[in-house]
């Protein structure tokens, strides 16, 4: 009886790891398809010499589809229009998406959903591309 | 007891197996993250030409500048020092080499290592260009940038498993020569 209330215990615990190798899987997923949306519209703004309205909103969408929040979770700051870049002038962009599990079964740890979280950020320089009218 | 222990053992094993997939997700994310960087590098140093053969018809890269803009943003994009050492030691564990090549209307090939000049030979368009590092493989057909990064892989916490630096290659055409 005592080997079975041990195994039990222990079998609890074992269990949590699958769903923390489920969510590390999906968590790099979706790091990995930010990735590349921000790359997108990175390629965009080189022509437009800044991130438009639509490349940003467009880029808001995306991310947070993917990552199953809301548009204003996504923290854009990047060269707007005000700022516009000429062909070799460097444009910034920086976007942060919350990640909002780290550890599975968190609550079972001990863990708040407070402390759960973390931001991935990308930020990065682009050279532009847009010439002068 | 053998329970416990046995589960505490699995525990640890489990563990290390949840390090090394968050890290090895890492690695996979900083090979995508180069290839950009490198995409970047290539397309930024492609931007300047010498304006005194641009005003004759040709197109000659002006290496000064094309060099001042990839390391530019090499520096920028990977955190790293002047001397390419990286600022964030997580995300890069050792020192960062670049390599371009320059292909353009002057017919000669140039090479750069770390912005600094290595060689140059003579070449003709439709010559197949293979990069050393990285076996890639380019039929030049057009003025042409080729920008190759090599760093070491970022932080990998299950230390006796070795991954292998990550080099990545990008070119830059100029399509519009015809």
């Amino acid at each position: 009886m005592k080997d079975l209330i041990a195994m039990c215990a222990v079998f609890l615990l074992l269990m949590t790891f699958p769903l923390q190798y489920a969510l590390n899987t999906k968590n790099h997923y979706s790091m990995s398809l930010m990735q590349k949306h921000v790359n997108n519209a990175k390629e965009v703004a080189r022509q437009d010499g800044y991130f438009t309205a639509d490349t940003i909103k467009s880029l808001k969408t995306s991310i947070s589809n993917d990552f199953g929040i809301k548009d204003t979770d996504v923290i854009i700051e990047v060269t707007e229009v005000g700022d516009k870049k000429v062909r070799g002038e460097l444009i910034h962009y920086k976007v942060t998406v919350p990640l909002n599990q780290i550890i599975a079964a968190n609550v079972f740890w001990g863990i708040t959903d407070q402390d759960n979280r973390a931001s991935y950020v990308i930020e990065n320089f682009a050279a532009s591309e847009w010439v002068t009218e | 007891m053998k329970p416990l222990i046995v589960g505490v053992a699995f525990m640890i094993l489990l563990t290390f197996f949840n390090v090394f997939q968050v890290d090895q997700d890492t690695y996979i994310r900083s090979q995508s993250l180069v290839k950009i960087l490198a995409d970047d590098a290539a397309a930024g140093g492609g931007l300047f030409f010498e304006e005194a053969s641009y005003g004759s018809g040709l197109k000659t890269y002006d290496k000064v500048k094309s060099e001042s803009m990839i390391k530019a943003l090499i520096l920028k994009n990977m955190k790293l020092d002047p001397d390419r050492t990286p600022l964030e030691p997580n995300a890069w564990t050792g020192k960062v080499n670049y390599y371009c090549y320059y292909f353009d209307d002057s017919h000669k090939y140039f090479k750069y290592k770390n912005g600094v000049f290595v060689s140059q030979e003579n070449f003709s368009y439709n010559t197949l260009f293979t990069e050393p590092l990285t076996d890639y493989k380019k039929l030049i057909t057009e003025p042409t940038i080729i920008v190759t990064i090599e760093t070491a892989p970022p932080r990998n916490r299950t230390t006796w498993i070795s991954w292998p630096n990550i080099i990545r290659s990008s070119a830059y055409e100029d399509l519009d020569r015809k």
